[in-house]
């Protein structure tokens, strides 16, 4: 190991011990640590939350209340049992299942094309279908394989950090991913799509 | 060895091109028996990223009702652990101790926070005493880590020295009975950081913007101080401010006059008005320069740090103490009006070679090799700073480890924007380095650097021993050449003010 990689580890090391302070402070009732934690993480989960919801004003609303319940439930959470990021993003993802059973799951699909972007330029019609045939895509796969492909590929997280989150042993997880990935080519080939 | 399973080459080339270092084709040709089963996949991988939303920076608003509702909000009852029916005693010991622990660890070591996730809160460092905000018409303590929001009104005690990080990676140190407030602080479209200080002493370093219309100011009752990427010191003493600057220039506005205030150069100023004469500050500077195969790094006695990190770093969080960057040619470190006391230079590999360390302290140079096998240098100076001159001897002997990785002392904020500006000087300068090694037309052979932890036992240098005596760690003085331009920390100039038209 190099000073670089030394360099980089030191600094997880670090960013764990400062995490675990100020989760220890939010424990005791700190706003201020709390806050702290949510300036860390919010642009994270909001994010996860936007790849799977597609819109950004609702994944707002749930990121909002995923911190609450993340505030409401802290002095419950066990430091050693998972990373505090994993267990928000556990948190993430039963908030938005909670939001689609109580609210109506948005769909997309290939006629919802808005017509004025068909006056558009053809390159951009074209992207804009192609994008839509995508998440029409992802949207047609199970809850664990697109879990599976957006932490890994659109929160670009590693194998081992999506495993946590989803409960999963790394290699368990390369398997989930292959076998996302070969459920997504096919569905796209099944909408009439081609990579 | 085993050999991997398909999962894990694709696992491997999915991350290889996600991260943008290799091509599909890349990866294809690296793997030509899993070629043909490896390419759909990837090919989805590609498609998947195109739907990939941005990072945007957090609504401030939305944070401010985010943190009102937080406060309405009641926390569950924790768990009770099993243990503490059983060991009361223990666990109440427990409960204290491990929060507490936690804390200081984290206070000790390093912080490295992602201060960038957020557009407008800046992250407060606490090196000694303590700080407090404003509450109304109380003060409340703040920790080590917090989130000062805009707004804020911080002030340190007299033991206090703290140093807070904006979003952009600017910094301001804080000396004893400091008072501040965060009046603006922002760094999306353009870099707009405005603070008002009531009293004390500020040393702020600030990140360098080009972005136009980007501003960071400080205002006190006297005058404003307008910086883009400077170095600079604002005092607030005997009724009046004294803004001196190290690096870069600054500009000194009253409601009368517009002065630039260049690196060596100080004024004061008094309820908008600048004073006729300059606060001069005369004493020569100590300086120390590692080769290009190394940086430094000083740690003052409170903790506070100047100099660079292996990865290209720079901080200059002492009030008096410089670098330049090491990305520029050898690293300097210049001490001019820093406090006395005890210091800790660290000096880290970056690259493979022998190098050395060059001081210059009361007129005289001294150069201590650096060898090429140790990874990182440990030295405890002594460090005197008087009217006349700041002169550094050391004390004890030389530590030489094979790294300090897992303890390193510096404590940083390092937020997102300032990680990304890191990452775009490091592509540029590694573009500029591909660019001149074309243009030299040299066989493309290169070394990459394989540090081999290696301990050497610690050696006793005394600079004030003649070289021959210890001729394997000091070397004679070495050439000018290997030594960085002359310090910015220079005796101060008188400057006259100029009328604003």
């Amino acid at each position: 190991m190099n000073v670089r990689e030394e360099f980089v580890e030191a600094t997880a090391l670090a960013e764990r011990r400062v995490v675990e302070g100020l989760v220890a402070q939010a424990q005791q009732g700190s706003a201020d640590a709390f806050g702290a934690l949510y300036d860390r993480y919010q642009p994270d989960i909001l994010r996860y939350l936007t790849n799977h919801m597609r819109e950004r004003d609702e994944a707002e609303d749930v990121t909002q209340q995923v911190f609450l319940n993340a505030w409401r439930a802290i002095p419950r959470y066990e430091q050693r049992s998972v990373p505090f990021k994993s267990w928000l993003y556990r948190m993430a993802h039963n908030q938005m299942i909670d939001h689609f059973r109580t609210h109506r799951r948005p769909t997309r699909d290939l006629e919802g094309i808005d017509p004025a972007v068909e006056a558009e330029a053809e390159a951009s019609v074209l992207a804009s279908e192609r994008r839509a045939l995508l998440e029409t895509a992802m949207q047609r796969l199970s809850d664990d394989h697109r879990e599976v492909l957006t932490l890994r590929f659109l929160m670009e997280q590693s194998a081992a950090e999506a495993g946590e989150v989803m409960g999963r042993k790394e290699v368990t997880l390369r398997g989930l991913q292959l076998r996302a990935l070969r459920a997504l080519r096919k569905e796209i080939e099944a909408l009439g799509g081609a990579l | 060895m085993a050999t991997p399973s398909f999962e894990d080459v694709l696992d491997q080339c999915l991350d290889e091109v996600r991260a943008g270092r290799l091509t599909v084709a890349q990866c294809l040709e690296r793997c030509p028996q899993h070629a043909a089963a490896l390419e759909p996949e990837l090919r989805a991988l590609l498609a998947v990223s195109e739907l990939a939303v941005p990072a945007s920076t957090p609504d401030p608003a939305r944070r401010a009702a985010f943190m009102a509702a937080l406060r309405e909000t009641p926390q569950d009852k924790p768990r009770r652990p099993w243990a503490s029916f059983a060991l009361p005693r223990l666990s109440r010991f427990a409960a204290v101790f491990v929060p507490a622990t936690a804390v200081a660890v984290a206070a000790l070591v390093l912080v490295l926070g992602r201060g960038g996730s957020s557009a407008e809160a800046s992250t407060l460092t606490m090196f000694a005493g303590h700080a407090e905000r404003a509450e109304g018409s109380d003060w409340v303590p703040l920790q080590d880590g917090a989130s000062l929001p805009v707004g804020t009104r911080l002030r340190t005690d007299e033991g206090g020295r703290a140093l807070v990080t904006f979003v952009d990676g600017s910094t301001v140190a804080l000396d004893p009975q400091t008072e501040v407030t965060i009046e603006r602080a922002q760094a999306g479209r353009r870099r707009e950081i405005a603070l008002e200080q009531s009293s004390g002493r500020l040393w702020s370093q600030v990140a360098h913007d080009d972005r136009a219309n980007s501003s960071f100011t400080v205002r006190t009752a006297d005058a404003t101080v307008v910086a883009r990427g400077t170095v600079f010191e604002t005092a607030i003493a005997n009724g009046e401010t004294a803004v001196s600057t190290a690096e870069g220039a600054v500009e000194v506005q009253t409601v009368r006059e517009r002065i630039r205030v260049a690196a060596g150069d100080a004024v004061r100023a008094r309820l908008q008005s600048v004073l006729p004469r300059a606060t001069a500050r005369a004493s020569a500077p100590a300086a120390l320069t590692v080769s290009e195969a190394f940086v430094a790094s000083l740690i003052g006695p409170d903790g506070r740090a100047t100099g660079a990190l292996p990865d290209g770093s720079v901080y200059q969080q002492i009030p008096g103490a410089l670098t330049s960057d090491p990305g520029s040619g050898p690293q300097r470190l210049v001490l001019g009006d820093v406090a006395s006391g005890e210091y800790t230079l660290i000096v880290r590999r970056v690259e493979l070679g022998a190098g050395t360390l060059l001081v210059q302290t009361e007129g005289r140079e001294r150069a201590l090799p650096l060898a090429a096998g140790a990874e990182t240098y440990t030295l405890r100076l002594r460090v005197t700073a008087t009217a006349a001159q700041t002169v550094v001897a050391f004390e004890g002997g030389v530590q030489v480890t094979p790294t300090d990785g897992l303890t390193l002392r510096e404590r940083l904020v390092i937020t997102e924007r300032a990680r990304q500006a890191l990452e775009r000087l490091r592509e540029q300068r590694q573009a500029e380095r591909q660019r001149r090694q074309q243009q030299q037309a040299q066989p493309t052979f290169s070394v990459t650097p394989v540090l081999r932890p290696q301990v050497t036992p610690t050696v006793p240098v005394r600079l004030d021993t003649a070289p021959t005596s210890v001729p394997t760690r000091v070397a004679p003085v070495v050439t000018p050449t290997q030594v960085a331009p002359e310090a910015t920390l220079a005796p101060a100039r008188t400057t006259q003010p100029s009328v604003r038209p």
